[in-house]
């Protein structure tokens, strides 16, 4: 059984406007998503910004409340909960954010930060709150001393260490990450990416890792699921998804991969456009518009995601298209 | 041997900060021919974008200061020039290009403004019929779908990619001989920076143009350039042609940074190989080698800083590792 399960999910936002703050318009950021993640397993998403991915993961862990569809986490839907209500699954699906220096208070020192969500959750008296904070520090990579020290004072992959101690403290069974490495350099990206692999032996986490850059996600994730627009257009195994892309966008992302691999020289092959807006849609599939192989037919219907060997893809061409991977590259 | 088109002699920049004095550049020397194109690659603070804004006396003032060195375009002195000579340099001489077009324009002027400014300042005989003309050809040239339809807009109507496009276009109304493009891609997604990149290069190639090309991103690094040189806390580590550099690293600190790209042929969920610890600060260097605290090959002669070695066009700073 899966740990958790989307299904069909739906979240848009309002544009308000006038003197009256009269409603608009309205963002389609997530336009009916479904998936799941098994336990220990990573599933990666990736697509551009404005695609909808970090609203995916938020509307998830209810930070952001759906407009439609379910979440299920260990079979129990958690929608329209209370907020106590929401506290058992608060407790076993936590989040990673991108920039740890903004998601911690800056007034608390590291201790205080980490003991926190003992707190909240009535969890063991004061010694054992200590013990623990200190478990986490060692688990993470930090020093005992970093306790009484403050967010300022350490550097941005030590900061997004302290982020991700907060996060397993609790010893959840979801993690939800939201680009956690985009802002840190190369030398340090590896080292939390390091982390995140063992925390996930060690504990048999699950996760769903929100990303950008490609290779970062390839690295990381057992599936990985293409958006664009707020709707997956492919989700397939890792190794699938780059060696036999289906969806003309997946391709389009390889392609623009720059590679340090001097042996595999490429030609950049850029997609022609911007992403449309999110506010004006185009008609039937929402790639259309910059899809190389588009039709007519195209603009008819929105495509469903459909089972291809190993691969949903939702393009209307997908049958008929042999997308070459990775293995374009290759000259 | 041809005299290149930009030398850098032992560039030395520091700030002052409320901490005391931050010695950022310490003795960067590169050249650059016509026509070519170099990347500066690091991570924060490793001084790429000081180097930049030294070479164009751009530096914020009064904190940043050119401590020493020279900086010659064509074997003219740019760090000796006055205010007035070096508007004469910016912009038919050098142009650039910044990472955050947002805050690079105008945002209260139309786009028809902003470009005109630009093309007559260095050519102020132009009609505005003229400039209008020219406004269109540089926009047409970077790309922009109907430019006519364009100009009137102001930078927030345009995309990231569209106003990184409208930079690039002022950058090269005066026809400049170098473009220095600061993180130009960092900002965008990967599909619109294969767009830049791909134009750039063009525009390069069409041009004659020679360029340096700053980034923290390897991939773009051995996308468009020819040399590149690698930073590390303000001193060059290693520079040489890309084609070497990139398939036999020698500088400790190249060879981390390598291995420890995810790269895409990388088997999943393996262990990624690291570089042990932290960038030091600026104001606590190490003495000798700035590597030598992150070094797995450190010894004791690394207190002292090492001489520069060279051969086939490569350089490098290292006392363990020989070219």
């Amino acid at each position: 059984m899966s740990l958790l399960k989307v299904t069909d999910l739906e979240k848009r936002f309002a544009i308000r406007g006038g003197v009256l703050r009269g409603v608009k318009g309205w963002v389609q950021a997530v336009n009916g998503v479904s998936l799941e993640v098994a336990p220990g397993k990573t599933l990666g998403i990736v697509g551009e910004s404005g695609c909808g991915k970090s609203t995916l993961g938020r509307a998830i862990l209810q930070l952001e409340q759906p407009t439609a569809g379910d979440v299920e986490f260990e079979g129990q839907s958690q929608i329209g909960r209370s907020k106590q209500d929401l506290l058992a699954f608060r407790r076993e699906a936590q989040m990673v954010f991108q920039d740890a220096y903004e998601a911690l208070n800056a007034r608390h020192t590291v201790g205080r930060i980490l003991r926190e969500p003992f707190e909240i959750h009535r969890l063991g008296s004061e010694a054992e709150r200590d013990q623990w904070v200190l478990e986490l520090l060692h688990q993470v990579g930090l020093p005992a001393e970093a306790i009484n020290r403050y967010p300022h004072e350490f550097s941005g992959g030590q900061r997004q260490r302290i982020g991700i101690a907060r996060a397993i403290a609790l010893n959840p069974k979801l993690l939800v990450c939201d680009e956690p490495v985009s802002a840190l350099d190369v030398s340090v990206q590896s080292q939390i990416m390091n982390l995140l692999m063992q925390l996930q032996r060690q504990r048999g986490l699950a996760m769903l890792f929100i990303a950008h850059d490609l290779a970062v996600v390839k690295h990381l994730s057992h599936e990985i699921a293409v958006m664009y627009l707020g709707r997956i257009v492919e989700i397939a195994p890792t190794k699938t998804l780059f060696e036999a892309p289906k969806h003309p966008y997946t391709q389009a992302l390889l392609d623009a991969i720059p590679t340090v691999d001097l042996d595999r020289p490429k030609t950049l092959k850029p997609l022609e456009g911007d992403v449309p807006s999110p506010i004006n849609l185009p008609s039937g599939c929402a790639f259309r518009t910059r899809c190389p192989y588009a039709t007519e037919a195209c603009a008819g219907s929105v495509p469903a995601l459909e089972l291809n060997d190993l691969t949903r893809v939702a393009c209307h061409r997908a049958a008929e298209l042999s997308l070459p991977g990775l293995a374009s590259q290759t000259q | 041997m041809t005299k290149p088109l930009l030398d850098v002699r032992n560039l030395a920049v520091s700030f002052e900060t409320e901490r005391g004095r931050a010695a950022v550049l310490d003795g960067v020397s590169f050249q650059l021919n016509a026509g070519e194109t170099l990347g500066l690659v690091g991570e924060s603070g490793c001084g790429k974008s000081v180097t930049s804004l030294a070479i164009t006396r751009l530096l914020p003032k009064p904190s940043g200061q050119i401590d020493q060195g020279e900086v010659l375009l064509d074997g003219v002195n740019l760090l000796a020039l006055s205010p007035a000579e070096l508007r004469k340099i910016r912009g038919p001489r050098i142009g650039m290009v910044f990472q955050d077009a947002m805050t690079a324009l105008n945002p209260v002027k139309r786009l028809h403004q902003q470009m005109a400014e630009s093309i007559s300042l260095h050519a102020p005989e132009l009609s505005p019929k003229a400039v209008q003309a020219r406004s269109l050809e540089l926009l047409n040239d970077v790309g922009i779908p109907s430019p006519e339809l364009r100009l009137n807009d102001y930078p927030h109507q345009l995309s990231g990619g569209m106003r990184q496009r409208v930079m690039i276009a002022m950058a090269l109304s005066a026809e400049p001989d170098l473009l220095i493009a600061d993180e130009p891609t960092t900002a965008l997604d990967v599909t619109v920076q294969a767009q830049i990149l791909a134009l750039i290069q063009r525009l390069q190639k069409e041009r004659g143009m020679a360029v340096i090309f700053i980034t923290h991103d390897l991939g773009v690094v051995a996308q468009i350039c020819e040399r590149v040189a690698v930073m590390y806390a303000g001193r060059i580590a290693e520079q040489g042609s890309v084609a070497d550099l990139f398939s036999d690293p020698k500088h400790p600190y190249t060879r981390g940074l390598f291995n420890s790209i995810p790269h895409l042929d990388r088997e999943p969920l393996t262990e990624l190989p690291t570089i042990e610890g932290l960038v030091p600060s600026p104001f606590d260097m190490p003495r000798g080698c700035r590597f030598s605290t992150r070094c797995p090959q450190v010894t004791e002669r690394c207190k002292q800083s090492p001489e520069l070695q060279f051969k086939q066009g490569r350089e490098l700073a290292c006392h363990e590792v020989s070219l």
